[in-house]
């Protein structure tokens, strides 16, 4: 049976030994940063067809975190201390590990939620054979932005906290504090 | 009346496939209750006397009863299959055949609640005898049975406002939020997190004009002692007002949505 010309013609081309006539690849991290900035595009223009939904989803996670706040407002409306934790030592806690868990959910929560998805109903097959690293894109695909918005929240009240508790952080103090959550997010996907 | 039975019938098979899930799901509850009760262990040491009149044998039955409650009679998946039906068009049947759907939907739910219930009696039950230095029993038959009472009634809040809520469906593609919105008020109003007698007075007294102190609150106040006497009874009365206003008022809602109704894919 004979091809049609289109396809005949590329796999001749591919076979070639010398495939001088491509464009050349760019370096990996390059193209895998300009990949990754088109997978933030796509989730962009996804969350912007359902406008409202985008919105009520912050809604909701900051009134979830509000909830988990008012719980030990109340309790320490009713005592100064829980073993040795102040108010504001607990606020502190409670608003970086919620950074922590939005920056997470950010950019991977519902990627590893899909994986099983995605082995259920085929897809990842179809994603195994596209030409980029399978782990890269099943991690990644997927970027929830309505999480960073939770997250500068969280930030704003960590901040906000730090300063009653008179907290001065050196920027020698805060990176090492900020990259450690990096490898905390990579380790639970991993 | 026995085609519902037959609906209770298959609620139980088709819930029974999910054992093993139900299993995980109360056993790993048991985790962040296990911190919670911590956490009130840790407060109780610092201070000498009762935390806003609670004992700490109280305060930590307080807690396990709510898990209790919340076995028998929260709702997990009931509102997500409601707002699915409707969205899909799987009601369409429902409107052919001689069968109400809001009583359809209540025998799932029973159905539902009985097999998780059955499924988290071992770890529940093994999690309570290691806190029995802790655990209060009720005081006599009476309250059990008050409990009892209330504790049905707080079946049929919890799911017809759960049903209600799902109805939004008629009128919106995404019911998702407004679930979670709902869940996370009554997580908090509910007494779900913390007793709401804690509260500041005027905050637990405007919340005893909402239904949701009835969804766990009431019944477990009354299982505790807490609650007797007049109270018990006026608040009984409210929690029966309740459950006829929601119900009526989810009957209204389906009444209306279904005008609105387009059997999509149906």
């Amino acid at each position: 049976m004979r091809l049609p010309p289109h396809v005949e013609s590329r796999r001749t081309r591919e076979s070639r030994p010398d495939n001088s006539e491509l464009a050349p690849r760019p370096p990996t991290f390059i193209r895998y940063l300009s990949l990754y900035s088109e997978l933030v595009k796509n989730s962009v223009v996804r969350e912007m067809g359902f406008k409202t939904n985008f919105v009520l989803w912050i809604v909701v996670d900051l009134l979830w975190f509000l909830l988990h706040l008012t719980f030990f407002a109340v309790l320490y409306s009713h005592v100064d201390r829980i073993a040795d934790w102040t108010k504001w030592q607990v606020i502190l806690l409670l608003s970086t590990s919620h950074f922590i868990q939005q920056i997470f959910t950010g950019l991977f929560f519902n990627n590893c939620v899909a994986i099983s998805e995605h082995i259920r109903t085929g897809r990842l097959d179809f994603m195994m054979l596209l030409p980029v690293n399978t782990r890269f894109l099943v991690s990644l695909r997927h970027v929830d932005l309505g999480a960073f918005v939770n997250a500068a929240t969280a930030v704003a009240l960590m901040i906000y906290a730090g300063r009653q508790l008179h907290l001065s952080p050196t920027p020698g103090q805060m990176a090492p504090s900020s990259s450690s959550a990096a490898p905390g997010c990579s380790c639970i996907i991993r | 009346m026995k085609k519902y039975w037959h609906v209770i019938n298959v609620g139980i098979q088709n819930t029974l496939v999910y054992r093993v899930n139900f299993i995980f799901r109360s056993v790993f509850a048991l985790v962040p209750l296990f911190a919670t009760l911590s956490l009130w262990r840790a407060i109780y040491a610092g201070q000498a006397d009762d935390f806003a009149g609670y004992s700490l044998a109280q305060m930590i039955s307080y807690y396990l009863i709510v898990t209790v409650v919340d076995s028998l009679t929260a709702v997990t998946e009931d509102d997500w299959q409601i707002a699915a039906d409707i969205k899909d068009g799987n009601i369409s049947q429902f409107l052919l055949k001689p069968i109400d759907y809001l009583t359809y939907r209540l025998c799932l739910y029973g159905a539902g609640r009985l097999i998780f219930t059955a499924c988290a009696i071992i770890p529940i039950t093994t999690f309570i005898y290691f806190q029995r230095h802790y655990f209060i029993l009720p005081a006599d038959a009476a309250t059990l049975g008050w409990f009892a009472l209330s504790l049905a009634m707080t079946g049929l809040l919890q799911f017809f406002m759960s049903y209600t809520v799902a109805l939004l469906a008629f009128w919106v593609l995404e019911v998702s939020t407004f679930i979670f919105i709902l869940y996370a008020f009554e997580y908090i109003a509910s007494g779900h997190l913390f007793p709401l007698d804690i509260l500041p007075a005027p905050l637990a007294n405007a919340l005893h004009w909402t239904p949701f102190p009835y969804q766990v609150f009431f019944p477990v106040n009354i299982y505790l002692g807490r609650t007797t006497g007049g109270d018990l009874y006026r608040g009984l009365l409210v929690q029966a007002c309740w459950v006829v206003a929601l119900y009526l008022f989810a009957r209204f809602a389906w009444s209306r949505g279904i005008r609105k109704y387009s059997a999509v894919g149906g």
